[in-house]
């Protein structure tokens, strides 16, 4: 019984994350038809920061961390994807790849590729036990960061003046236009929200890790794109949702799968998800509710 | 769109065949030039560039094969370099390598050695055959979708291949393929690859697929079936991505999960890029000027000579420096350098109304 | 107050509009009538900023429109509501109207307008908290038509108001306009059917093929000469002021 409840915290610790990181995809996404593989990387340099700051308060480099990645966010938009506003989808989902490469071929040129342990978190490790069960510090903190974070964006999008902006520009960018409101504006607060989710996330990574290495995004925002399409896109609820359900199925694996063939969980998870979507070509949310259609 | 003649009123039969073939005869030509001057004249350096060079023309063009005819971004295609290099390892390693090392290899495989040329084919076919069988589901997803499972696909099998010891050493080297890839192998695969590139974009199949690419909708009135044309040029195309990594394998020497992962997805994605995804000069072009591109940022890498001046650039200059031009030309010229056009005989940049009027259609 | 002179849209490789003049003034209602395809939905979209001109120029009360961007054009007086509606299904009602607000400075003058505009559409009031995409089409159409007006535009476009509705609710729609009409909102609206835009308008301008054939005031427009414009062929009287 403890342990299905410890597998179940744990598959909520790992949902949660990929929640998170498919909410910053799905975010952009929703706004402007871009799939940015560079989110991963976003990841990657808020990793790495963290990295450099081994050692010093938790609240410094928490807030190093959102601001580097925030900034770094921010730059992509205006240098990047802003001179390709309004090019075709293929055209933005590559040059989003040559911005991810840019990116990790940055870090290998002044960090090199090796992996360097992080001095992070070490606090958490610890355990706290309730009743029969020994919850891990660490889960309590991702479960506690990822609930935070899911408020404080819902709260965001439907309470505040950027929010609205941002919802309506997510439904009808021209319309939204013609009301006044600024594309550049919001784009830019779309990849602000997002670089503030994707710092969360590389926190929540190195401490479970405890360790950076340049690839360290890829198999996380992989699976950000999966669950954004699982959920259907511009679904940000079914992204969030789609996460949880990668948390679980990952977990799940974990648990099911024979001892040998345990570290192709997550190709098998990979493989299961592009046959079901395959299958069921509307994701998620279609069968709860009438979306506007695929926009892919 | 390119059309098979693009010479407006032939007036004599040899006309209408130079204008059948033209735009691949003249890329043959120049690639027939390139390594004819490489071989006569090159140092050691420029004949191991030229051949990698025109290994990648195998692979970019397969890439095109798919990309520009269906129009679905693939960033999984390297899967197939994987899969052909790994092949052709098991095929053309000596008996007691594999008998030693590769463990888990059936015996068809490890108790025997195969002909190098044969093992090509069989890899591309091998790539082929997996397509087909991917393709079942792949191919049924459009756009965002598609690309994103493909990547799937590569990220699936990079680590199944990374995992399983038995068969492919997992994240080791396996060394010892036999380097016979020269100038003039890879140069026979290119001039192939593209022949086959040009027949099918001007037959009937691919003009059909291309007519999916424009407008899906239209396309399946007129009974075009969307799944089947785009499974011909997956397959069509994972041949010859799969005999590139094959042939790949065989000019490094040796093979590594992690050669035909990212970076590679990168590479060739960026040659068809700034060459023009849309047109088969625009791959071959493409790959030739990255090629020298890379090249040449290589050698400042390793420090060259400027007159007594030494000159050195940072390690992963290269990859920085090629990002940096895809993501220029993405923003100044998203068309790549060919645009829609294709090399006409004589040699010149030729246009066609018809071309003009799609691009600014697709303005 | 609009001053458009010579404009000239491309829609790709078309022509879609060609050197149209049309002028309207403070307190006016002018519908621009034609066949489809005539490229009145494109004039509108060049107007707003959606679509760029070829040439020609767009000046409102003396203020120079031509090349600005949507956002721009709104802050400057002119709103436009496109064909379709294009409520934010997921926002509410209310939600949907205080966009409009992001153009005014000045959120007194937004609270009375948005008191006014729920007296003109009182099913506002009502399902302020409804999600716009579950209201009806009429309701939408009115929505879109009360947002814009919450933006406090000089000049209010609209593109086919009428389109996909019941003839009932077309012509609730209508008295609305004509109540808009009677409040001295200028108007420039486009529209298919004759006989409604001649209900509501002062002047007509009639497009065909790109083209203004033949403009006046709809009463002095015969039926004829409708027709024929309509048919492509050039009245006697060629334009009419």
């Amino acid at each position: 019984m403890s342990a299905i409840i410890q597998h179940l915290i744990d598959a909520v610790s790992l949902g949660g994350i990929y929640a998170l990181a498919a909410l910053g995809i799905g975010l952009i996404f929703g706004i402007m038809g871009l799939i940015n593989f560079a989110h991963g990387n976003f990841f990657m340099i808020g990793a790495y920061v963290i990295f450099l700051m081994s050692g010093r308060p938790v609240l410094i480099v928490a807030a190093t961390t959102l601001v580097v990645v925030i900034l770094l966010a921010l730059s992509s938009d205006r240098f990047v994807f802003r001179p390709l506003r309004g090019a075709g989808g293929p055209t933005l989902l590559i040059a989003s790849f040559g911005l991810a490469y840019l990116l990790e071929n940055i870090i290998l040129m002044i960090f090199g590729g090796r992996p360097k342990a992080v001095d992070f978190g070490h606090g958490l490790v610890e355990s706290v036990t309730i009743g029969s069960v020994r919850i891990s510090q660490l889960d309590i903190f991702t479960i506690a960061t990822t609930a935070v974070l899911l408020t404080g964006l819902t709260l965001f999008l439907r309470k505040t003046r950027y929010g609205t902006e941002m919802r309506a520009a997510a439904s009808d960018f021209r319309m939204a236009r013609l009301l006044g409101i600024r594309a550049n504006r919001v784009v830019a607060t779309a990849f602000a929200v997002s670089g503030v989710l994707a710092a969360a996330v590389s926190f929540l990574l190195v401490a479970q890790t405890g360790a950076v290495i340049p690839g360290m995004g890829l198999i996380p925002v992989l699976f950000a794109f999966v669950a954004t399409i699982m959920g259907g896109l511009g679904s940000l609820p079914g992204a969030a949702l789609a996460g949880f359900i990668l948390g679980f199925g990952s977990v799940g694996l974990q648990i099911v799968l024979p001892h040998d063939l345990v570290p192709y969980r997550d190709a098998f998870l990979f493989t299961l998800v592009v046959i079901i979507y395959a299958l069921f070509p509307g994701g998620l949310m279609s069968g709860l509710r009438r979306q506007g259609g695929e926009r892919v | 769109m390119t059309y098979a003649s693009n010479i407006e009123n032939p007036r004599t039969s040899i006309q209408y065949l130079a204008g059948q073939v033209s735009p691949a005869v003249s890329l043959i030509l120049i690639l027939l030039i390139i390594s004819l001057v490489s071989s006569l004249f090159g140092t050691d350096l420029i004949q191991l560039a030229v051949i990698e060079m025109l290994v990648m023309v195998v692979v970019v063009v397969g890439l095109y094969m798919f990309i520009g005819n269906s129009g679905i971004v693939s960033f999984g295609h390297p899967v197939f370099m994987l899969l052909g290099a790994y092949c052709t390892a098991w095929l053309t390693l000596p008996v007691p390598f594999k008998q030693m090392n590769l463990p888990g290899l059936p015996l068809f495989l490890a108790g025997h050695q195969y002909n190098v040329f044969l093992a090509a084919i069989i890899s591309g076919g091998f790539a082929s055959v997996f397509a087909g069988v991917t393709g079942i589901v792949l191919m049924r997803l459009s756009g965002l979708a598609a690309s994103m499972a493909m990547f799937c696909v590569l990220v699936v099998v990079h680590m199944v291949y990374a995992n399983w010891d038995a068969v492919t050493l997992g994240l080791s080297s396996i060394v010892g393929l036999t380097t016979y890839v020269n100038v003039w192998v890879a140069f026979g695969w290119a001039a192939v690859a593209i022949t086959v590139a040009y027949i099918y974009q001007s037959s009937r199949l691919g003009l059909a697929l291309r007519a999916t690419r424009e407008d899906e909708v239209a396309a399946e009135a007129s009974g075009i079936h969307i799944m089947r044309q785009r499974m011909v040029a997956f397959v069509l195309s994972a041949f010859f991505v799969g005999v590139g990594g094959a042939l790949y394998g065989h000019y490094l020497g040796a093979i590594s999960v992690s050669t035909f992962y990212i970076t590679i997805t990168f590479i060739t994605l960026a040659m068809l890029v700034i060459g023009g995804m849309r047109s088969l000069c625009g791959a071959v072009m493409g790959t030739i000027v990255v090629s020298v591109f890379v090249e040449l940022l290589r050698e400042l890498e390793n420090g060259i000579n400027l007159g007594g001046i030494a000159l050195t650039i940072p390690t992963y200059s290269q990859e920085l420096g090629l990002a940096l031009l895809m993501i220029l030309i993405l923003v100044f010229r998203p068309k790549g350098m060919m645009g829609d056009k294709e090399l006409q005989w004589p040699l010149g940049i030729g246009m066609k109304r018809r071309l003009r009027i799609r691009e600014r259609v697709e303005e | 107050m609009l001053d458009v002179r010579d404009l000239s849209v491309d829609y790709g490789p078309l022509h879609a509009v060609r050197e149209v003049s049309i002028h309207v003034s403070a307190s006016e209602v002018v519908c621009l009538v034609g066949p489809n395809g005539a490229g009145k939905s494109t004039t509108t979209l060049a107007l707003s900023g959606v679509l760029p001109l070829v040439s020609g120029s767009v000046e409102l009360e003396g203020t120079r429109l031509t090349g600005l961007s949507p956002e721009e054009i709104v802050r400057r007086g002119l709103s436009l509501v496109p064909e379709g509606r294009h409520i934010f299904s997921d926002l509410t009602v209310r939600e949907n109207l205080s966009l409009a607000a992001g153009v005014r400075g000045d959120s007194k003058a937004f609270g009375r307008d948005l008191e006014h505009v729920s007296k003109v559409f009182p099913f506002l009031e009502e399902r302020r908290n409804q999600r716009g995409g579950t209201l009806s089409g009429g309701e939408q159409q009115q929505l879109a038509i009360a947002r814009a007006l919450l933006t406090s535009p000089r000049l209010l476009v609209m593109d086919e108001p009428a389109l996909g509705l019941a003839p009932v609710i077309v012509q609730q729609l209508y008295e609305v306009l004509l109540d808009l009409r009677r409040e001295g909102v200028t108007m420039l609206i486009v529209e298919q059917s004759m006989e409604r835009a001649m209900q509501v308008a002062d002047r007509l301008y009639v497009m065909v093929s790109g083209r203004v054939v033949l403009s006046g005031r709809s009463e002095e427009i015969a039926a004829s000469d409708l027709k024929k414009a309509y048919f492509g062929v050039k009245s006697e009287r060629g334009d009419v002021q």
